[in-house]
């Protein structure tokens, strides 16, 4: 008999001692094979034992394992070389398994191996596609089937109507029924029935005894409080005893009865008595009177208006401030008085005298105006009037021989009275004579005598050019034609229309009307001059088709700039003499090409007629320039005078600048006068 | 020949002068050369 008890767990340790004493296992593990394969950095050739079967026979106990040898061979190049190497290698090791087993010290004659062995290769199984052996090993032993040393103690007296699970009601008597000794409770039965308890009666006898139908224990017993309530002590659990006390002890309750009203009784109840109830009835309609008014009805809505100056009613709060703020009604004596501000005064007393009586006025003249006097101003006044005669020096009465002389005076003329101061004067040589008295007069005068007080011209353009009085033209790519009755623009009332034309072959051909063939014969400061023309022209100068006019008086008869002169001239592009680029009329005074220019507001008008008109004072200090007869500029500066020995002729010319498409200067009439300051003798 | 002349600036154009003081008493001015032909 083995003094060693092999149980399961000294076996597996047994296996696991030739695995670690084996020189090629490298690894031991037991039970599922699953589990122990898992491992990633297992190391190999690995040895694992698997658990089949312990089996009892009449003095025997068998174990039976399924061991596994195994490697992981390479898989690489010779791949089934390897595990032919791997499966030799782990058979040899099952072989010293099995050897050690059958004649080692591994169990000694304690333990019986079971032969034949039998052993199976196998190749790339498991999680880690081993290859190796396995095999069978059933190991034998001594069993005595021993009871004596089972740690326990059982009671093996069942119920009789036990079911299969062992639970069950006790017969009692029955149960200790054993080997003769009978155990048995006091006035036992042996089916007491439902709800019966074995215990006392009240007389303290046992047996069994039926309970309370539905009767329980009870473990806790607690107040609640209502209001007015409160409760202590509890809850009780064993013995004990609760208070209850009332925290809002019965109050005094007392009604006071009113009017009409009467009260009786005790608390709890009371009588309330209406003592002096209503004659009866229901109010179905309720009117009013103004000014209240009502809606009328069982359930009416009165209402009052605000009272106004027409309409009785409530006084509304702000006709109450305004009549909170009036005057009260003043409280003084008959001897006060009541001012402006409210406050009461005392009339002052009167120490003047009394006007008694006030005589007429008394009339007087002297003096130099009107004027008054009062004597006895209190009592008996007497008050003076002087009104002195109306004179030069007196203001007063208008005496009846003035009247008389105003009265004589001549009525209203009817027209307006002429100053003969105004009139021409006569054609006396000095130039001092008495005055024409009318136009008529100075028309009467001989040509001669005109003649010698002045210098003038004038053409309508009806002749020649050539035959109109001495004037000239000069045309250099340019002509001058008197106009056709058809050709005339915007013809209204003019007669005689001479056209100067550029010409079409040069960008620079011009025409000047002149007088005096050129020479620079006239001068200014003998006495006034004026110019005027009519003109018109075709199309305002552009920066294609440019050109300047010049009207006045210059002293060249070509394009070139004047050296002197006075005249108004349209200079689109700012060509010559000085101008600016303008739309408008420029005026211009040079004297020996020392100019003043003024670029008038006024702009140029194309295809309409205007009239332009210079005058030019008697000393020549001042000259005034007129387009349809408002003036556009007045210059005192740069007035050629003989004094500089500037002299000049009557010009008009129109001259282009660019472009040669024809350009058309229209002229009704011109002509200048210069009225001599000193008749010619 | 070629003058220089003192032109005074007004509001709507101008006044010339040869007299420079009368120019410079004015203040606002500049000055302009012109070409002219020769007295005769």
């Amino acid at each position: 008999m083995s003094t060693i008890n092999y149980t399961y767990n000294v076996i597996v340790d047994r296996f696991r001692q030739f695995a670690d004493g084996h020189f090629q296992l490298r690894r031991f593990t037991h039970g599922e094979i699953s589990q122990a394969d898992l491992e990633k950095e297992a190391e190999w050739p690995w040895m694992h034992v698997k658990p089949r079967a312990i089996n009892y026979s009449p003095g025997t106990r068998a174990f039976s394992f399924e061991v596994f040898i195994s490697d992981l061979p390479r898989d690489k190049e010779d791949k089934t070389s390897y595990q032919a190497e791997s499966i030799t290698d782990c058979s040899l090791i099952f072989q010293d398994l099995i050897n050690e087993i059958h004649l080692g010290q591994m169990f000694g004659d304690d333990v019986l191996l079971t032969r034949p062995v039998n052993s199976e290769p196998f190749v790339e199984q498991y999680t880690h596609t081993l290859t190796g052996v396995t095999g069978i090993i059933e190991l034998s032993m001594d069993y005595d089937w021993s009871a004596c040393s089972i740690p326990a103690s059982w009671n093996y007296n069942t119920p009789t109507d036990s079911p299969s699970d062992g639970w069950g009601a006790l017969q009692f008597i029955e149960s200790l029924d054993q080997n003769g000794v009978f155990v048995s409770l006091l006035n036992d039965e042996e089916a007491p029935g439902n709800s019966y308890y074995y215990g006392t009666d009240g007389a303290g006898i046992k047996g069994w005894y039926a309970s309370q139908a539905g009767a329980g224990t009870v473990t806790s017993v607690d107040l609640t409080a209502g209001t007015g309530i409160s409760v202590s002590g509890g809850p009780i659990t064993s013995s004990g005893s609760i208070t209850v006390t009332n925290s809002a002890p019965d109050q005094v309750v007392a009604l006071t009865a009113g009017t009409g009203i009467t009260t009786s009784g005790t608390y709890p109840n009371f009588t309330i008595t209406n003592s002096a109830p209503s004659s009866g009835g229901t109010v179905t309609s309720v009117t009013a009177t103004l000014p209240i008014s009502s809606t009328g009805g069982a359930t009416p809505n009165l209402s009052i208006s605000s009272a106004n100056g027409t309409t009785d009613g409530y006084l509304l709060s702000s006709d109450w401030l305004i009549f909170n703020g009036k005057f009260n009604t003043p409280s003084g004596t008959t001897l006060q008085y009541l001012r402006g501000d409210g406050s009461l005064a005392t009339f002052p007393t009167i120490t003047s005298g009394t006007v008694t009586s006030v005589a007429a006025l008394t009339l007087g003249t002297s003096g130099a105006d009107l004027s008054s006097t009062v004597a006895n101003g209190t009592t008996t006044p007497v008050i003076t009037l002087n009104v002195p005669t109306a004179s030069a020096a007196n203001r007063g009465a208008l005496s009846s021989a003035d009247w008389t002389t105003f009265n004589s005076k001549q009525a209203a003329l009817g027209f307006t009275a002429e100053n003969t101061a105004n009139k021409q004067n006569s054609l006396d040589a000095d130039g001092t004579g008495a005055k024409f008295p009318t136009v008529d007069a100075v028309n009467s005068l001989s040509m001669i005598d005109r003649g010698k007080r002045m210098v003038s011209f004038f053409t309508d353009f009806i002749t020649l050019i050539g035959l109109d009085g001495g004037q000239s033209a000069v045309a250099s790519g340019g002509s001058s034609t008197i106009a056709n009755g058809g050709t005339i623009p915007n013809r209204t009332n003019q007669q005689g229309v001479i056209a100067f034309q550029t010409g079409t072959s040069s960008a620079f051909g011009y025409v000047t009307y002149y007088g005096s063939s050129g020479s620079q014969q006239l001068w200014f400061g003998g006495g006034a001059w004026n110019f005027e023309t009519l003109i018109n022209i075709s199309a305002l100068s552009t920066l294609l088709e440019r050109y300047r006019l010049i009207f006045g008086f210059g002293s060249v008869i070509s394009n070139a700039a004047e050296t002197d002169g006075v005249f108004i001239t349209y200079d689109e592009g700012g060509t010559a003499n000085g101008t600016v680029a303008s739309a408008n009329w420029q005026c211009v005074t040079v004297a020996n090409s020392v100019r003043t220019l003024t670029t008038t507001t006024t702009a140029v008008t194309a295809a309409a007629w205007n009239k332009l008109r210079i005058e030019v004072n008697a000393a020549g200090t001042s000259v005034t320039f007129y387009v349809n007869g408002t003036a556009i500029a007045t210059h005192t500066t740069n007035i050629p005078l003989p004094s500089n020995s500037r002299y000049f002729h009557m010009k008009m010319q129109i001259a282009k600048q660019i472009g040669t498409t024809s350009r058309a200067l229209y002229c009704d009439y011109v002509g200048y006068e210069n009225i001599l300051t000193t008749p010619r003798t | 020949m070629i003058i220089t002349k003192y032109r005074m600036i007004t509001e709507q154009g101008y006044i010339e002068t040869l007299d420079k003081k009368e120019a410079v008493k004015y203040g606002n001015y500049e000055v302009v050369t012109e070409e002219i032909e020769e007295p005769a």
